[in-house]
């Protein structure tokens, strides 16, 4: 899949799922594997930085993160 | 065709004898007592999810019980005892089977997986792996390698370990072997066995 769903972990930082090919689709898999109660997005691959360098600095804006709610 | 089962008629003329297997237990009894039949003859299809037009085989090669589906060959029946041979196991010791696995790159990639849905990238060497299926419980034994990049057999070794377990995910984290940082890693193998 070429689409990431991304949320804010409880370190405040942010946590990026990769689908894999399992049968489910996206929104599925963001049901199930977000976290309860945390709002997400799905994301196009390329939206994500490649330079990992600092990775654990990357943010995200809550208020983006408009696509659901995990189960 | 009609059967006198002590001089009454207990089928109409219309009626085959495979009309009656499928539709009328009862009378099935009643016509297998009357022709002689010693045993319960077994249906062919019409259970759930089963068709009813095919014409199934089942025989016996010399060595092994084949079946076969009108003209398609099935191969031979395997049987619980012969799991372990086919799964090249000898000996009598017990198989357990590995219940979900995946090999990642420790930042962006998924190779391959079974039963997995999905991986979490937390941060530096920080991952969650999600399993399609639940485990029964948590106590499953969760084995976690890293693998350099496929191109040289020096360099700075990486250790993996599981770190939280529950009935869905694992949480492993990736570390580096000398200086104890996380680190990413450009190989992550994670197997799951119940």
């Amino acid at each position: 899949m070429d689409q990431r769903i991304i949320y804010q972990n409880d370190q405040g930082g942010v946590s990026i799922i990769i689908p894999c090919d399992c049968g489910l689709t996206i929104e599925e898999i963001a049901a199930k594997d977000v976290p309860t109660g945390k709002p997400y997005k799905i994301v196009d691959v390329a939206d994500i930085p490649t330079d990992r360098e600092w990775r654990n600095e990357w943010a995200v804006d809550e208020s983006d993160l408009t696509d659901g709610v995990g189960a | 065709m009609a059967i006198q089962v002590s001089g009454t008629t207990v089928v109409g003329n219309s009626r085959s004898l495979e009309n009656i297997a499928s539709t009328d237990a009862t009378t099935t009894n009643t016509i297998k007592n009357a022709i002689g039949l010693t045993f319960t003859p077994v249906q062919q299809g019409g259970g759930a999810g089963q068709l009813s037009s095919n014409k199934v085989y089942i025989g016996w090669s010399g060595s092994e019980l084949k079946a076969q589906v009108d003209t398609v060959d099935q191969g031979a029946i395997a049987f619980k005892s012969d799991i372990p041979n086919v799964l090249n196991a000898s000996g009598t010791a017990p198989l357990y089977a590995c219940r979900a696995w995946v090999n990642f790159d420790g930042s962006s990639a998924i190779r391959a997986s079974g039963n997995v849905s999905s991986i979490t990238d937390n941060g530096t060497g920080d991952y969650t792996v999600n399993f399609t299926t639940a485990m029964q419980d948590a106590n499953y034994c969760a084995v976690v390698t890293t693998g350099g990049n496929g191109t040289s057999a020096s360099g700075n070794a990486a250790v993996g370990w599981a770190a939280v377990y529950a009935s869905g995910s694992v949480r492993i984290g990736v570390s580096d072997n000398n200086t104890d940082a996380q680190r990413d890693t450009p190989r992550c193998n994670v197997a799951i066995f119940r």
